[in-house]
């Protein structure tokens, strides 16, 4: 009888009359001990949700048995979690203490996408991707008082957490992965503007156990946008700021988790300026946002679709000089008056909407599977000018400075002449004479255009799909393992976008033919070209498509003990790319058009740690991960947009990481310090840039660097320390080394030079002499003290002082080599100006918060209990420091053996001073 | 739920028709600012502006302005950093210190200059304008950054950009032309001389950085016409016919230059001076000379025919080249060794007032200059196959011509071809197998057995004896 009693028990435990039980719990206020109404409360794993009613009281039904993550909150941005166990039919839960208003998670409501500045990397280089930005700071951490420094108070100065770059974080969002194949970075741009919506996230830096993937060495974030998770009700918020935008309007309305198993949720957002903080750069960008979603007993099915165009101009970085004489740290030599409008000639334009199908089933009371699928498709570009036989369009080209001129008193002259004309804006675009200098081309019989501007354009289409599957063995184990798959079309080009005036344009290589003498299929960039015209919106420069595969297994085991928790995973993984050509290219007939080899690249990682819990307050902890990456495309193609050529050799980069940590969780002190080193072995770098010393004169040359190890370690720490029931401190520091520990190969490939184009001849192999060298990593020092104060009537305020050094510029490769340093006494001052690697200076910066919170029933009578007004206002940089160098790089160029070392000086571009935020949230 | 749709919807709707109206996109093209003209008073004229000069760099210290139309840019690279102007007095260049000047000052831009702080200068006599001299006491060009200071820009109007009429004679006198220096002039009629015709423009600038060609009127006074080797232009081949020429007049020192700015500029397709000789035959050319003494051919003759000697190996004097028509062969002299055609070149010889006369009995015209002739392509002449009997019977008639004798035998010592050997066939005749000591053959023994000679024919005649010879061309004449 009993062992049919079992049978029916297990029968019933097995079918999906799984045991669930009743949660039951009560929220008060925290300083008051006041019921807390209205604080919505999930189980996000198990999909229910509810809020307290009048008295603080909820009740979740049909829990599973199992250990829970309990999350609630009472204004949908400042959440707080704890586990729960449920064992027993009926769990009644200890009476929850909620803070009102919570400074810590303070409504920073801005997004930072991309800023204004541009990528890193040399201005000859015109690439398609916005980048500049490290780390979104709407995905900001909960509360880790590290995160939320490294977010807050450094992110916008270019911070890297550990000093790694993008492709070292991981984005998955309901599941599927995010990162971009091409140059490994998640292209935030496809979401930004959203922060309603994106909240549902958690985040895990460093080598901790991630759920349903392996994860990178860095930040890895899981963003849960699903249709349920949204907090239920409308809200609507208005933001006033002065940076690369100057206005937001959001609405997002939300149904929750309805009784009938749907949930939906729409969220638009519109943000704009005419003119942002920095001259010329306008904004104008839009997002959406749409789910569905409908929950059965066992399983649910989720859509979202979301899309974010948006359109800005860009800020580019100057040099000293141009600073000076511009008489602002603002100076953007990208724009200029046309007809008197302000006109910007690099204006980024992005919009890649996404759709994700996500599935998750609890195949058992223990076995979750979730499916998810993806499909991408969008366009992102960048414009700028192309001129031919003509004067550079740029008014910040080094030949127009007065430091060109060879004699001083002409250098004085000039700098007084600039000086005494502002009106003529001299540094700024002279659009009006590029018009000019088109219609008297046309005049004289020549309807070509001497100046254009064109795009650099990416489609692209991704595929993405994933499934993975937990399992909870017993009370100590829980095993991952998923399957991911990625897919991914990147259809390079360059496009005509306004011929200025002109009638068309020529598709022609106007650099060989400057260098190369002889035939006429040399100059053509298509061979194939019925005609070399080109008009508004044909293609033309370039043109490929790159195909990607990417395939991952992962597993993972995690163990928990009393005393100890354990964890293993395991990746494997298959990459796999190709280009596909599709302009046939004078200088390479033969190896242009059509597909190139594909590069094919197997990988494994494998990671393990284990926590020892002293007790429920200390914890020490240590992870380890070894493992390799295959290198991105852009490292392994020697020139993508000209030919099918690949570097020799081309390897994977070996990772191995390393972290030892402590953490503290008292009531009144959390802190955690953690030391890391992570070494990154062979990895690839092309930089491209123009040679004047190659051995046929001028060139456009790929400078291929291999054999590059990396090594970056350092120290995190922090602390939030309750001082008094209102009063936080914050603390955060970072001390990082990021540097390169080994001397590098360099191999010149110039695109003129025709024995190495054809292949008879293999560039020569130098040295890199940059050993020791940091590694360009924003600041690598940072520290952030920061103190809040709560009022019993709900508002807040904080202030905090950040302090950000050791910010190491780019730097050129081919001058830190035996011929870059020829005619340079050894040792000498001029050899020190030349390879020492520049320091740009620290800084600090005081940031103030405050916020109030307004029931809107107590002034309004007739709104609903539920009606909430929040104010938030922000300033940074409350000193107005204005001097702040966010980062510089070297300028690639090195000019002929005559040219002047102050000819091709180093670029950089400056913070804003001081900025604000003014954000109105009516939510109900 | 509804009381929330409305003010929701009302605010998506906001949203999104915000997005088309909130921030401007689109650009409307600028208005066209190429007929702006600031109308600056003028106070002084290019010519009396270039009389400042004083032979070393001048500071111009007063407020002087001058205006001028462009007549060259720096397109086709033939001019470099620099923009020639011209006004209705004079014109002179302008040194600027940037490229692609042509997108702002394209020819037919005028231009004012505010010449208080440039500096006159002079390169070979061509004076010009520009900035702070440099250390070889140099002016430099006008900085990039201060062209606006400097180099005003005025209306667009290519009608404003006249060429003077002169001729290349009046150009060859600098002194009286010097107002000319620096603007645009026109040739009413001028060719490439002949041997400057179908060559490259401008060699490769690793060779020379610029190439000089040689231009003439059908007066036959010449003028140089120099050609970068940086222009867009310099793989054009030289053009054949007459016609028009544009370009700016320039100087080098004591001698005259002229500039095109692009190719258009030479508008030679007309017939040549040449042309408009009448074509006769070599055998009408023979049948002018009485028989002795000299003989001045008419003016306007000419003769067509292929060059059937080698000057490359040398068995014929360096001046002379053996011409043949359809009719016959005669020696052409020139006053020079120079420059002249090719075995298997087809040319048209102006013989326009040459003298025909015998040398050693070979009648030959001369003598000429080498631009005399003009090469009209290639050709090649079969030589006619005759017994040796045969050539002597018919020497008059086939002297100069190319004549192939066959199963004939070479005998005489030493065995090298130089000096006179014999040829002797089945004929019973001989001749005389001539090679000059210098010739490059001369000292290679000569082919035994039967032989097959291909040769000039003629004779070298003294009052005493008469030789009838034949001169091989090359080692290629003689084969088994």
């Amino acid at each position: 009888m009993k062992q049919l009693y079992t049978l029916i028990l297990m029968i019933c435990s097995l079918t999906s009359l799984a045991q669930t039980s009743i949660v039951k719990g009560k929220i008060i206020h925290q300083d008051t001990k006041l019921p807390f109404a209205e604080v919505s409360v999930t189980i996000p794993k198990v999909k229910v949700a509810t809020a307290t009613n009048g008295e603080g009281d909820f009740i979740i039904s049909n829990v599973p048995y199992g250990s829970w993550e309990l999350r609630y909150t009472f204004d949908g941005v400042n959440e707080e979690s704890l586990m729960i166990q449920v064992t027993g039919p009926v769990t009644n839960l200890d009476v929850i203490e909620l803070k009102s208003v919570d400074p810590n998670n303070n409504n920073y409501t801005l997004d930072n996408s991309g800023g204004n500045v541009e990528d890193a990397t040399s201005n000859d280089n015109n690439s398609a991707r916005a980048s500049g930005q490290n780390v979104a700071s709407v995905l900001n951490a909960a509360r880790d008082p590290y995160l939320s420094a490294a977010t807050f108070g450094w992110g916008q100065y270019f911070y890297r957490m550990r000093g790694y770059e993008n492709d070292n974080n991981l984005l998955f969002m309901n599941g599927v992965p995010m990162n971009d194949l091409e140059e490994g970075g998640v292209f935030f741009n496809s979401w930004s503007g959203l922060n309603d919506v994106f909240r549902g996230r958690s985040l895990n830096l460093g080598l901790a156990p991630n759920e349903f993937n392996f994860g990178g060495v860095g930040l890895n974030t899981s963003l849960d946008a699903t249709a349920s998770n949204q907090r239920k009700g409308t809200r609507i918020t208005y933001t006033s700021t002065n940076r690369s935008y100057r206005n937001r309007l959001m609405v997002t309305h939300s149904s929750g988790l309805m009784k009938n198993g749907w949930a939906y949720s729409l969220s638009v957002s519109r943000r704009w300026a005419q003119e942002g903080a920095i001259p010329g750069t306008f904004y104008d960008g839009l997002a959406y946002y749409a789910a569905v979603e409908k929950r059965f007993k066992k399983q649910g099915i989720n859509l979202m679709i979301v899309g974010s165009p948006v359109s800005r101009g860009k800020v580019g970085p100057a040099t000293k000089e141009a600073f000076e004489l511009a008489g602002t740290n603002l100076y953007n030599p990208n724009w200029g008056y046309q007809g008197g409008e302000v006109r910007n000639s690099r204006v980024f334009k992005s919009h890649a909407p996404m759709a994700i199908l996500t599935h998750d089933a609890r195949l058992s009371e223990n076995t979750i599977l979730t499916t998810a699928i993806s499909y991408q498709t969008g366009e992102t570009s960048t414009t700028s000018f192309d001129w031919y036989n003509a004067a550079d369009p740029r008014p910040d080209y080094y030949k127009y400075m007065p430091t060109y001129i060879d004699s001083p008193s002409a250098t004085k002259e000039a700098i007084d002449w600039y000086n005494a004309h502002p009106e003529d804006h001299y540094l700024q675009v002279q659009w009006d004479r590029l018009y000019e200098a088109n219609r008297m081309n046309k005049k004289s019989g020549y309807g070509r255009s001497i100046y254009m501007l064109g795009a650099d354009v990416e489609a692209s289409r991704k595929i993405n799909a994933a499934v993975n599957l937990e399992s909870i063995v017993n009370d100590h184990i829980v095993l991952y393992t998923g399957l991911s798959f990625q897919n991914q079309k990147n259809h390079n080009f360059r496009r005509v976008e306004d011929l200025l005036g002109g009638d068309y344009w020529e598709n022609i290589n106007q650099f060989a033919e400057d260098g190369i003498l002889g035939s006429a299929v040399s100059v053509l960039l298509n061979m194939d070209d019925a005609s070399t015209r080109r008009e508004v919106g044909d293609e033309y420069g370039y043109n490929y498509n790159i195909h990607f595969n990417k395939a991952n297994w992962f597993g993972q085991g995690v163990f928990t003990y009393n005393k100890f928790d354990f964890f293993l995973a395991g990746e494997l993984g298959y990459t796999g790319f190709y280009r596909e050509g599709i302009y046939r290219h004078g200088l390479f007939p033969n190896n242009s058009k059509g597909n190139s080899s594909t590069m094919t690249f197997f990988n494994y990682k494998a990671k393990g740690g284990v926590t020892y819990k002293l007790n429920g307050r200390n914890y020490l902890y240590a992870n380890g991960s070894i493992g390799t990456r295959a290198p991105f495309v852009d490292n392994v193609f020697i020139a993508p947009r000209t030919r099918n050529t690949t570097i020799e050799n081309a390897q994977n980069e070996k990772i191995q990481s390393a972290e030892v940590g402590y953490l503290l969780r008292s009531p009144n002190v959390k802190g955690r310090l953690t030391f890391f080193v992570t070494e990154v072995e062979g990895a690839s770098d092309i930089k491209r840039y123009f040679n004047d010393n190659s051995a046929v004169g001028f060139s456009f040359t790929n400078n291929v660097l291999q054999n590059l190890n990396k090594r970056y370690t350092g120290l995190e720490f922090g602390t939030e320390v309750k001082i008094s029931p209102s009063f936080t401190l914050n603390l955060a520091a970072a001390w990082t080394q990021a540097y390169y520990t080994s001397r590098a190969t360099s191999r010149l490939y110039d695109d003129n030079e025709e024995a190495i184009t054809q292949g008879t001849v293999s560039p020569k192999t130098d040295t890199v002499y940059i050993k020791n060298y940091y590694v360009p990593a924003g600041p690598q020092t940072a520290l952030q003290a920061a103190l809040n104060y709560r009022s019993k009537r709900f508002w807040f305020a904080s202030i905090s002082f950040n302090y950000l050094a050791n910010n190491w510029i780019d730097f050129a490769p081919a001058r830190r080599t035996i011929e870059g340093v020829d005619l340079l006494k050894y040792k000498s001052e001029e050899w020190s100006a030349a390879i020492d690697q520049q320091r740009l200076p620290s800084f600090y910066t005081v940031d103030l918060f405050g916020g109030k919170s307004f029931k809107v029933n107590k002034y309004i009578k007739k709104a609903g209990n539920n009606t909430f007004l929040n104010l938030n206002i922000g300033i940074s940089n409350v000193l107005n420091n204005k001097n702040i160098k966010l980062y510089g790089f070297e300028n690639l160029r090195l000019g002929g053996n005559s040219a002047q070392p102050d000819w091709f000086v180093p670029r950089y571009a400056h913070a804003l001073g001081i900025q604000y935020f003014i954000n109105l949230a009516l939510r109900f | 739920m509804k009381k929330v749709f409305l003010p929701v919807a009302a605010i998506l709707l906001f949203a999104i028709l915000g997005y088309t109206s909130c921030v401007k996109k689109e650009f409307d093209s600028p208005p066209d600012t190429t007929l702006n003209d600031p109308n600056l008073p003028v106070n002084k004229t290019i010519w009396e502006l270039k009389q400042m000069y004083t032979g070393v760099p001048t500071l111009i210290e007063d407020d002087i302005t001058v205006a001028g139309v462009v007549v060259a840019d720096d397109r086709s690279g033939n001019f470099y950093k620099q923009i020639i102007i011209q006004d209705t007095s004079s014109g002179m260049p302008v040194l600027i210190n940037r490229s692609g000047l042509y997108s702002d000052f394209p020819i037919g831009r005028k231009v004012y200059i505010k010449c208080k702080g440039l500096y006159l200068g002079a390169y070979g006599g061509m004076v010009q304008i520009g900035h702070t001299p440099d250390n070889n006491n140099e002016i430099s060009s006008i900085p990039s950054g201060l062209i606006s200071k400097y180099v005003i820009k005025g209306k667009f109007d290519l009608s404003q950009v006249t060429a003077r009429k002169v001729s290349i004679m009046e150009l060859n006198n600098l002194n009286s032309s010097i107002k000319w220096l620096g603007t645009l002039i026109e040739i009413d009629s001028a060719q490439f001389v002949g041997s400057d015709v179908g060559v490259p423009f401008a060699q490769d600038p690793t060779i020379s950085s610029a190439t000089e060609l040689e231009v003439e009127d059908c007066a036959e006074t010449k003028i140089i016409l120099r050609n970068s080797g940086y222009s867009t232009f310099k793989f054009a081949l030289s053009p054949a016919g007459k016609g028009p020429l544009q370009a700016i007049y320039s100087r080098y020192n004591s001698t005259p230059q002229l500039f095109i700015r692009d190719t258009p500029d030479v508008q030679f397709n007309g017939p040549r001076c040449n042309a408009l000789l009448t074509l006769q035959t070599i055998r009408f050319i023979r049948s002018l000379y009485p028989g002795t003494g000299n003989f001045t051919v008419p003016t306007g003759t000419k003769i067509k025919g292929v060059v059937i000697s080698d000057k490359s190996k040398s068995n014929i004097n360096s001046q002379n080249i053996a011409i043949q028509d359809a009719t016959g062969g005669i020696i052409v002299r020139f006053s020079t060794s120079s420059g002249l055609p090719s075995l298997g070149d087809e040319v048209e010889v102006n013989l326009s007032g040459a003298t025909l006369s015998e040398y050693f009995g070979v009648l030959q015209v001369g003598n000429l200059s080498s631009s005399k002739f003009i090469k009209t392509g290639t050709g090649t002449i079969t030589p006619k196959v005759a017994t040796i009997k045969q050539a002597l019977d018919s020497l008059q008639v086939w002297e100069s011509t190319l004549v192939k004798v066959n199963g004939a035998t070479i005998s005489g010592t030493p065995a090298t071809y130089s000096g006179n050997k014999t040829l002797a066939d089945g004929s019973g005749s001989s001749l005389t197998l001539f090679t000059f000591s210098s010739a490059t053959f001369a000292t290679t023994n000569y082919m035994t057995g039967m032989v097959s000679v291909t040769g000039i024919l003629g004779e070298y005649t003294t009052s005493t004896s008469s030789t009838k010879q034949l001169s091989i061309r090359n080692l290629n004449d003689v084969t088994p």
